[in-house]
């Protein structure tokens, strides 16, 4: 790597830092984003539900709420240029009794003082017209139209996708090691694998790691607490037994929720854990989330899980609002700390960071050629025959289905290493290629070896999900030869 | 001194649990057994137990990287891991036919190794 | 691509689907297709190279490729038609197939008849909800299975099995024998889940340690498997913690069953089986939808390949019947119901008018029962009976004939009991 100096260095590429490099990318000034995993979105963001929040008001954080209301109201307008899927479904809190129907009363009141249109407190009978899975206790709901679902990493992808398409730099497996006042006191010098960068701001959009990038300058005293929420993923078989987030007034954080690609999602449990690298499902997850989801809509069957994950909410012990600020020790480093939630706000907490750098001084002209366009990847499954014949009439690839659950073919698995997937999870996420019932079951083995020959390295070199993630440790017979490789669980000299 | 054997019969779902007494290499006595197939399985299994070897070699064509081949007859089960030693360290080039001896006489055990695919 | 003459068109070409295209073709039907998503025919024989195929059709001991072997080369000089790495991508009620290739680019077919042949898949981690982390090295045994013996790499070098079938302790005898070393062997039931034979010569053979009434209560590793825990479980299957152990490891794999492939079944409106996940076929092996068969995996998982080639034959037959003189099709008269012991029969409706072969499964191994067929109307000592070993039991047509003609149900059991 051959860089020595830029203007702002993005520590992290989750949903706020990619937001923020392609909101800096329409400025005449030199970014780079760098990211210690294989991949954009990889940390917290990808287990994210994205549910796209409304904006109701967050109890002490005042900032959080406006960012959320802000952020749903940029929405649609950020999800139309980037081409990415967003649906307005609206969402639904549920009350089982009195006082929780006084409950979403109240929410309604608030929802109305800041403008937030037509929410409207909901019978049993409208609600189970528009729910008809619905538990039978439920007695009202909150309805709030202007929710919607989108996807965490397709968003995230997107955004990074648009960034570097209007001059941002995205390095990958880059982990900031250090973080040092530069000699002129003008710049601070971050310093990776790589060497040192010189630069004149730093975001430290670090997720569970921003306490650790703020250490380094011994610029702060918040720290990150992770805390786990499992989700448990339903086949698209059910169908749309929810058609829009189901929420209660008792806990923040149960759901059951449909996504943009017609599963079922439910969720989340919110325990504090000591450990970052810590997201296991557990088997208390599990039967708190079913429990739970039943008590909302009884025909669910756990019988019908496909995948479960977890991720880590990045919470600060600091404050329970987001922190988004220039560190008061040192005003170069721009802290943004979000947590939860982080989709919904992020094309907010992009302008407002904008904003900040402007007001330290940061001069920002726009470029006269920034696109904020991009260009969705073709879906083969959401072709009609004739486009799909005239696709392959072009390009043969895309008459080789290679991910049968979600009918993905080889042309897209191709275009998504174009783009810029090197993992299978890469691959995944941008084309679905394993996503479906069966869980890369028939494509997995397929998609390593296509991103073994486009990217011209070896099957055993391919991984998960980049560093030590290889899924093929060695080649045939390489364990039955004498004086064989070595003995370390690596086939790699 | 004498040693008692379970051997469990796999000649059919019954799957007898026999048991086999030995002194040395001599049968004192065998018992448990269902039929008389089961007991010469009992004392084949005793005195020398063979299997099929089932397995792969490496093959020179990219595409097609392995073939697989077995023994044509049963071997010694003792020396599996030394005839896949010895295959591990072949490689065989196209074409192959199905049912081509491989290896003739493997491990001098008078059994052939022949590819079970064609390699074209 | 439209081909108008497709009189038959068969989906897959594993041994059910092979055996049931030539079938049908050595009875007189004309254009025989066979649809198959991979590059060559046979399905996933090619990946099975261990011997103990064909002892019933062959009553011979061959290995997967050997078996499919002998099909495929007759299915050529047949003159059946093969469209391959083709995949069928809807198939509707009145039989039009949409599928797509690279060769082709979208294919239309509206044949006479179809059968479906696309065979099982794995079940997974998600389907079994195994709490812990999602690193790399957690495979299904049958895609380790098609890495080891097909592509060419072995997955790691200290493998634990979840899941005794018969998949699974055929991997855990093909990885030891590559150098790989099985830590362990777990499954949840108090019995090994496949066939003796395989427990003999892939588990005791090679020492590999069982594990029974345990299961994986936590994976560990963020990047690649470190290690899974595994526990007792109680009799509600709940994993008790004090039995608890750590078993250090670079690889999971998950031998815990297949599922019927009927994604396509479904939309071709055909009304499948809560138990066995596959069309519910009469006799004849016919669907709910007429001029619709299926046989082989997707609609049961069976054991033994010889018998999927037997059920792909009997709907090739079947087909060749309907496609060539519908008239013969006598109609169904009496359902099939599984009763105390059993878990589930195919065919669920037979005619009475011909000899018929049930297929079905008990619900846990016994020694010692009594199937009994209807209230005393046909009665068959077995000395053993296991879940994983299917039952074949025929009704020869003179038993038939005896039926009350009002008859319209027979329910099976299988009870305790000598005579």
């Amino acid at each position: 790597m051959d860089i020595k100096q830029t203007d702002v260095i993005i520590i992290g590429a989750g949903i706020a830092g990619t937001a923020i490099a392609r909101e800096l990318s329409q400025y005449e000034i030199d970014v780079i984003l760098m990211e210690k995993e294989a991949d954009v979105s990889f940390g917290s963001t990808k287990a994210s539900t994205a549910i796209i929040h409304p904006g109701l008001p967050v109890a002490d954080a005042p900032l959080k709420t406006k960012l959320i209301l802000d952020g749903n109201r940029l929405f649609k307008q950020l999800a139309n240029e980037l081409d990415v899927t967003f649906k307005k479904t609206g969402e639904l809190t549920i009350a089982k009794n009195e006082n929780e129907l006084q409950e979403l009363k109240e929410m309604k009141r608030q929802a109305d003082a800041i403008k937030i249109p037509e929410v409207e407190v909901i019978n049993r009978k409208k609600l189970q017209s528009m729910e008809p899975n619905i538990t039978k206790e439920a007695i009202a709901a909150l309805s709030i139209p202007t929710a919607g679902i989108a996807l965490p990493f397709e968003i995230t992808i997107a955004l990074a996708e648009n960034a570097s398409q209007n001059g941002v730099r995205i390095l990958l497996n880059t982990e900031v090691t250090d973080i040092s006042r530069g000699a002129d006191n003008q710049s601070l010098l971050v310093k990776t694998a790589c060497g040192y960068i010189k630069t004149r701001f730093v975001i430290n959009a670090a997720g569970l790691f921003a306490d650790q990038i703020a250490a380094m300058l011994n610029a702060d005293d918040f720290s990150i607490s992770p805390h786990k929420g499992e989700e448990y993923l339903l086949d698209k078989r059910v169908g749309s037994i929810v058609n829009q987030p189901i929420l209660t007034v008792a806990s923040p954080w149960v759901l059951v929720m449909p996504t943009v690609d017609g599963n079922i999602i439910l969720g989340t449990t919110y325990t504090e854990v000591n450990n970052k690298a810590d997201s296991a499902t557990t088997l208390d997850g599990f039967r708190k989330i079913i429990n739970d989801a039943k008590d909302l809509i009884p025909i669910i069957s756990p019988k019908d899980i496909i995948r479960s994950f977890a991720g880590l909410r990045a919470m600060n012990t600091h404050t329970s609002d987001y922190i988004i600020e220039a560190s008061k020790k040192e005003p170069k480093l721009i802290n943004v700390v979000l947590g939860s939630p982080g989709i919904t706000s992020a094309p907010a907490v992009a302008k407002m960071v904008v904003e900040i750098l402007s007001d330290q001084g940061l001069k920002l002209a726009k470029k006269p050629n920034f696109n904020p366009q991009r260009e969705k990847m073709l879906k083969f499954s959401e072709l009609s025959d004739e486009e799909r014949k005239a696709l392959i009439a072009k390009d043969p690839r895309y008459g080789h289905v290679v991910c049968r659950c979600e009918t993905v073919t080889e042309g897209e698995i191709v275009e998504a290493i174009r783009r810029g997937a090197r993992t299978v999870d890469g691959v995944k996420y941008r084309t679905r290629a394993g996503m479906g019932r069966c869980q890369g079951g028939f494509c997995g083995p397929r998609v390593i070896e296509i991103l073994a020959r486009e990217l011209n390295i070896p099957v055993t070199e391919i991984t998960k999900k980049g560093k030590n993630s290889q899924s093929l440790l060695f080649k045939s017979k390489e364990l039955l030869k004498k004086g064989g490789k070595d003995n370390n669980g690596s086939s790699k000299s | 001194m004498t040693q008692e054997h379970e051997i469990i019969c796999t000649l059919c779902p019954l799957a007898c649990h026999i048991k086999l007494v030995s002194e040395g290499e001599k049968i004192i006595t065998i018992s448990d057994y269902g039929c008389k197939k089961g007991k010469e399985y009992a004392i084949q299994e005793f005195k020398f137990p063979q299997r099929v070897l089932t397995t792969t070699i490496r093959t020179s064509d990219i595409t097609h990287p392995l073939l697989s081949v077995r023994t044509n007859k049963p071997i010694s089960k003792k020396l599996l891991k030394e005839c896949m030693i010895l295959l591990a360290n072949e490689e065989i080039s196209p074409p192959v036919k199905i049912g081509e001896v491989v290896i003739s006489n493997v491990l001098n055990t008078g059994s052939d190794v022949i590819a079970t695919q064609e390699l074209i | 691509m439209v081909l108008q003459k497709a009189d038959l068109v068969v989906i897959g070409a594993g041994p059910a689907g092979v055996a049931a295209a030539i079938k049908a073709k050595e009875m007189g039907v004309n254009n025989v297709i066979i649809m198959e998503r991979a590059e060559q025919l046979g399905g996933l024989l090619h990946q099975c190279i261990h011997n103990g195929f064909g002892l019933q059709y062959f009553k011979e001991d061959l290995t997967g490729p050997e078996y499919a072997y002998n099909f495929i080369e007759k299915a050529k000089g047949l003159g059946i038609k093969f469209l391959l790495e083709t995949m069928a991508l809807d198939i509707s009620p009145k039989r039009e197939i949409t599928a797509v290739s690279n060769k082709e680019g979208i294919i239309n077919l509206h044949p006479k008849a179809i059968i479906l042949a696309m065979g099982c898949r794995e079940r997974t981690r998600g389907a079994i909800n195994i709490p812990g982390t999602r690193p790399a090295g957690i495979f299904t045994a049958g895609v380790a299975q098609r890495f080891v013996n097909v592509e060419g790499f072995i997955p790691g070098k200290k493998v634990v099995i979840l899941g005794s079938g018969d998949v699974g302790m055929i991997m855990a005898r093909r990885l030891t024998l590559e150098g790989v070393k099985v830590e362990a062997m777990v499954e949840i039931l108090p019995y090994v889940g496949g066939l003796i034979r395989n427990e003999v010569q892939c588990i005791h053979d090679f020492n590999i340690p069982l594990f029974l009434e345990h299961t994986v209560v936590d994976v560990h590793g963020t990047e690649r498997v470190k290690a899974v825990t595994i526990a007792k479980i109680d009799k509600d299957r709940n994993p008790i913690y004090k039995t608890k152990r750590k078993i250090e490891c670079d690889t999971l794999l998950l031998s815990v069953g297949l599922i019927p492939e009927n994604e396509l079944s479904l939309k071709a409106g055909i009304k499948l089986d809560p138990v066995t996940g596959g069309p519910i076929v009469d006799e004849t092996m016919q669907t709910n939808v007429s001029g619709i068969f299926a046989a082989g995996n997707v609609v049961h998982v069976h054991d033994l390949v010889d018998y999927v080639s037997f059920e792909g034959e009997l709907a090739g037959s079947n087909a060749a019947n309907y496609i060539l003189s519908q008239a013969l099709f006598p109609k169904m008269k009496i359902n099939l119901k599984a009763g105390e012991g059993i878990r589930y029969i195919v065919p669920s409706t037979i005619s009475g008018q011909k000899k018929a072969t049930l297929y079905m499964r008990v619900l846990k191994p016994d020694r010692d029962v009594v199937v009994k067929v209807g209230d005393d109307f046909l009665r068959k000592h077995l000395p053993i009976v296991k879940p994983s070993e299917m039952l074949k039991i025929i009704i020869p047509l003179s038993k038939l004939k005896m039926l009350k003609d009002e008859t319209k149900e027979l329910t099976i059991s299988c009870t305790k009991g000598r005579k």
